[in-house]
C-alpha cells in the first residue's frame, strides 16, 4: 500500500502532469463554474464532448 | 501524457478530490446555484473524478492473472466491467436530472433528481476507491 507520505509527495507532481494532459477542457469547466452564470449551450456541448470521449475510452472493447 | 506507472497515485488523488465534490475543479459549493449550474458542476467534477481515471485504468493492459504492481500496472477486466456498470448508472441519473431541469427551469424539484445523481456518483467513487491498487 502506498504510504500517505508517498501519496502526498506525489500529488503535486501528478497535478502538474495531469494539468498538462487534460488541462484545457477542465480549465474551461472550472472557469464556467466559477463565473456564477448558468452554462451556455456551448459550455454544455464542450462538457458533453469531453464526457463522451472519456466514456468511449472506458467502454472500448478489450484489445482496442 | 499520464504515466500508467503513476496511475495508483492519480487514482488516489482523484478519489480524494471527488469526496470533496466540486473541489475536484477547485470551485465553491453549488448548493445555492441553479439546477443547471449544479448539474454542470456535478458533471464536470464527475468527469474529472471518475471518468478520466476509470478510462485510464481501462487502457492499462489486462492483468491476465498477474497481480497489479507499480512495475507492471495492469487492469482487471472484472473491475473494468464494474466501473462501466457504475458509470452507466451515473450517466442515466445525470441525464434524468438534466432533462428535468431543462424541461422545468426554476423548479426545485430537480434537486431530488440531482441528489439521486449524487448518490450514484458516490457509489461509483466508492467502487473506484475500493478497487484502487494497493
Amino acid at each position: 500500500m502506498l504510504s500517505f507520505l508517498t501519496l502526498s509527495l506525489g500529488i503535486a507532481e501528478q497535478a502538474i502532469k495531469l494539468g498538462a494532459d487534460v488541462g484545457p477542457i477542465f480549465d474551461q469547466m472550472r472557469s464556467v463554474i466559477s463565473s456564477g452564470a448558468d452554462p451556455t449551450t456551448a459550455d454544455w456541448q464542450a462538457l458533453a464532448a469531453n464526457e463522451s470521449a472519456l466514456r468511449k475510452r472506458l467502454n472500448a472493447p478489450s484489445g482496442a | 501524457m499520464i504515466s500508467y506507472k503513476r496511475f495508483p497515485k492519480l487514482l488516489a488523488m482523484f478519489s480524494g478530490l471527488a469526496l470533496c465534490g466540486c473541489a475536484a475543479l477547485g470551485t465553491s459549493p453549488v448548493s445555492q446555484a441553479s439546477p443547471q449550474r449544479s448539474l454542470y458542476a456535478i458533471r464536470a467534477s464527475y468527469s474529472a473524478a471518475f471518468l478520466a481515471p476509470a478510462a485510464n485504468y481501462r487502457e492499462l493492459p489486462p492483468c491476465n492473472g498477474a497481480k497489479f504492481s507499480l512495475a507492471l500496472p495492469c487492469s482487471d477486466p472484472a473491475i473494468v466491467k464494474s466501473l462501466q456498470r457504475a458509470d452507466a448508472q451515473v450517466a442515466s441519473a445525470l441525464d434524468a436530472a438534466q432533462a428535468y431541469a431543462i424541461q422545468h427551469p426554476g423548479d426545485i424539484s430537480a434537486n431530488g433528481l440531482i441528489d439521486a445523481a449524487n448518490a450514484a456518483i458516490s457509489a461509483a467513487i466508492a467502487l473506484l476507491q475500493s478497487n484502487m491498487p494497493r
